[in-house]
């Protein structure tokens, strides 16, 4: 009925021979104009409920239970970004070496035994046999195991800071700031909760983990969208690494009560991130760029977060916080 | 009101408050007649040529900030941006790549140096850049430029896979349906082509290539009568398709080319089967 030519000679389909006039042809072209769209950005970053990618994205396999709020799926950023060398700290000053005494200086080789006087050797000599008999005999009976003698866990040193982390966004060249409350004590932890209870505004609160330093941490933000009743809530979250604010990944959901205050709380265990409001999961999300780091809040402005009760539970022991958002400030 | 002072002062600050207003050409002229304090100066004249659509001005603005920042990724980045929109496809995938040199994450900038490489029938390259791409943001464009690429490179099977998931990702997909019929027409193999340009017009029921598709096979199976149904449907969706295209035209693309004789048969009223040769 047709010929058929092809954009390379070996189609399947040969091309006939003809003699007959063409007058219509039915061009089949291979088009990749969706790549595109979205191309990247030279604006503003883009408003938090408009995001096309929710539309596609797959189901949440970690399972949003039928009671969730959300309304639809996040993007998540599952996979490991490829490796980066990132800025190394400053190297930290090197200890002086305490100065030596040169005057008269021999080197010589000595046991603290060899300085005592001659009189107090014996008996030295025999405490330390006896110790060691006594010793090897507790461990002869306790089984073939050696008992490794640990220090005790030092008290670590807690309480919050403040941090200036400069910026650059991903939509824009101009270099920001937000302003970092870190709980110290929690700088080299990797598995924690955050708790809090939030009075929902527009203005929203912020918090930070895996704080690695000012320029290397992940962040998160829920803030209100919408009052009335259901309520609309934004949650979104982000990385910044090596000063540059990556994609924020969007996620909207609506209050299941119309409670004054909202429990907001946060999981991170080892990659995995999840994120309870009102009890219920609203997000989760994995990031294995950031094993290990710091947990606290940080904002962008003046303005205060509207939090009451805050809750810092570690893995470990005798680092845990409790009290008011308040007390956090100066 | 921007007062003189604050323009002395800071032009940038200055600028970026007429941007907020909307007026975007006051901004210009601000920067374009302060003098030169900073990059930002230029990064932000850059964002707003761009806004206003003067692209080659813009990427002289980029280019200037990357003369004194070499390692601003912004730049790069938008200099990459408006190179593309010049139609520079070897210059806008030398950006593109340094963009990325210097901060690999983007994805963004990748997916657009992989269109560039399309372009540049470079389709190994676009491949490996596609499959770069690490984040779900960008897991749909990501697929769809690596399916592009496999068609490209004759690699059907894989191409068509991938077309298969991402059109479980988006059952509305209506690119990756075009080339699932390029691609099904390549081979020859029309009950593909038939599904996938039923598929097409069900989402789409102006939809060219997918009419085009429908007659195709129609024709090819001789069933006359459903040919010209779906013929006349395309004649009045797209009646320049009857106006005659020369092979330069449709160079690139594999094209069904359809006698006068056949054409004058299918628009006659009251048509009759062809004869069977």
């Amino acid at each position: 009925m047709g010929v058929m030519s092809s954009r390379t000679a070996n189609s399947s389909r040969p091309e006939r021979s003809h003699t007959a006039e063409y007058s219509v042809s039915f061009p089949f072209p291979v088009t990749w104009a969706s790549l595109s769209r979205g191309k990247i950005s030279a604006g503003p970053s883009p408003a938090p409920v408009a995001s096309a990618e929710a539309e596609i994205a797959p189901a949440d396999p970690n399972g949003n239970g039928p009671n969730s709020p959300a309304q639809w799926e996040m993007v998540i950023p599952k996979m490991t970004r490829p490796g980066r060398a990132r800025p190394q700290p400053p190297a930290p000053a090197a200890i002086e070496s305490a100065p030596a005494d040169k005057a008269d200086f021999t080197p010589s080789f000595s046991t603290a035994l060899a300085r005592l006087p001659f009189a107090w050797q014996p008996a030295l000599i025999t405490a330390a046999a006896v110790g060691l008999l006594l010793g090897g005999a507790i461990w002869v009976g306790r089984g073939t195991q050696p008992q490794r003698v640990s220090e005790p866990p030092r008290a670590p040193q807690t309480g919050w800071v403040r941090e200036r982390a400069p910026f650059f966004p991903e939509s824009s060249g101009f270099q920001r700031e937000r302003q970092l409350l870190l709980y110290r004590g929690s700088e080299d932890q990797s598995d924690y909760r955050l708790q809090f209870d939030w009075t929902p505004d527009s203005n929203g609160v912020g918090w930070v983990f895996r704080v690695r330093d000012p320029g290397n941490y992940y962040a998160a933000r829920i803030k209100l969208v919408q009052p009335g009743s259901p309520a609309v809530f934004a949650l979104e979250h982000f990385a910044v690494i090596a000063g540059r604010e990556g994609q924020h990944s969007w996620k909207t959901g609506t209050f299941t009560r119309s409670d004054p205050v909202i429990r907001v709380s946060m999981e991170a265990t080892g990659s995995v991130f999840a994120l309870n409001v009102q009890g219920n999961r609203a997000a989760n999300w994995t990031d294995a760029r950031l094993p290990s780091g710091g947990l606290g809040f940080f904002k962008e402005s003046n303005e205060q977060p509207a939090i009451e009760a805050v809750q810092l539970s570690f893995s470990l022991p005798g680092r845990d916080f409790q009290g008011s958002f308040k007390d956090l400030l100066p | 009101m921007t007062s003189p002072a604050r323009i002395l002062s800071n032009p940038v600050e200055a600028a970026l408050a007429l941007r907020a207003q909307g007026r975007l050409e006051e901004a210009l002229e601000l920067l374009s007649g302060a003098r030169r304090f900073s990059s930002d100066q230029d990064i932000l004249r850059g964002d707003i040529q761009l806004e206003l659509g003067r692209t080659e001005e813009a990427a002289g603005s980029y280019f200037a900030v990357i003369e004194s920042e070499p390692d601003n990724v912004y730049a790069y980045s938008n200099l990459a941006l408006c190179l593309h929109r010049m139609e520079r496809w070897e210059a806008a995938a030398d950006a593109s790549e340094k963009a990325l040199e210097l901060d690999p994450h983007r994805d963004q900038v990748r997916i657009a140096r992989g269109d560039c490489l399309l372009r540049l029938e470079r389709f190994e390259e676009a491949l490996a850049c596609f499959d770069l791409c690490w984040s779900d943001a960008a897991k749909e464009q990501t697929m769809f430029g690596k399916a592009v690429a496999l068609q490209l490179l004759r690699r059907y099977d894989d191409a068509e896979n991938l077309y298969q998931r991402l059109l479980a990702l988006n059952p509305r997909n209506e690119e990756a349906l075009t080339n699932l019929i390029a691609m099904s027409l390549e081979v020859f193999d029309l009950a593909r082509v038939w599904r996938y340009s039923y598929q097409l017009l069900e989402l789409s029921s102006q939809s060219q290539t997918a009419l085009q598709g429908l007659v195709l096979v129609a024709l090819e199976r001789r069933e006359f009568n459903t040919a010209a149904r779906y013929f006349a449907r395309l004649v009045q969706q797209h009646p320049e398709c009857l106006i005659p295209r020369s092979e330069v035209e449709d160079a690139g693309s594999i094209t069904y080319r359809l006698s006068r004789e056949t054409v004058e048969r299918l628009n006659r009223p009251g048509r009759t089967a062809l004869p069977r040769r």
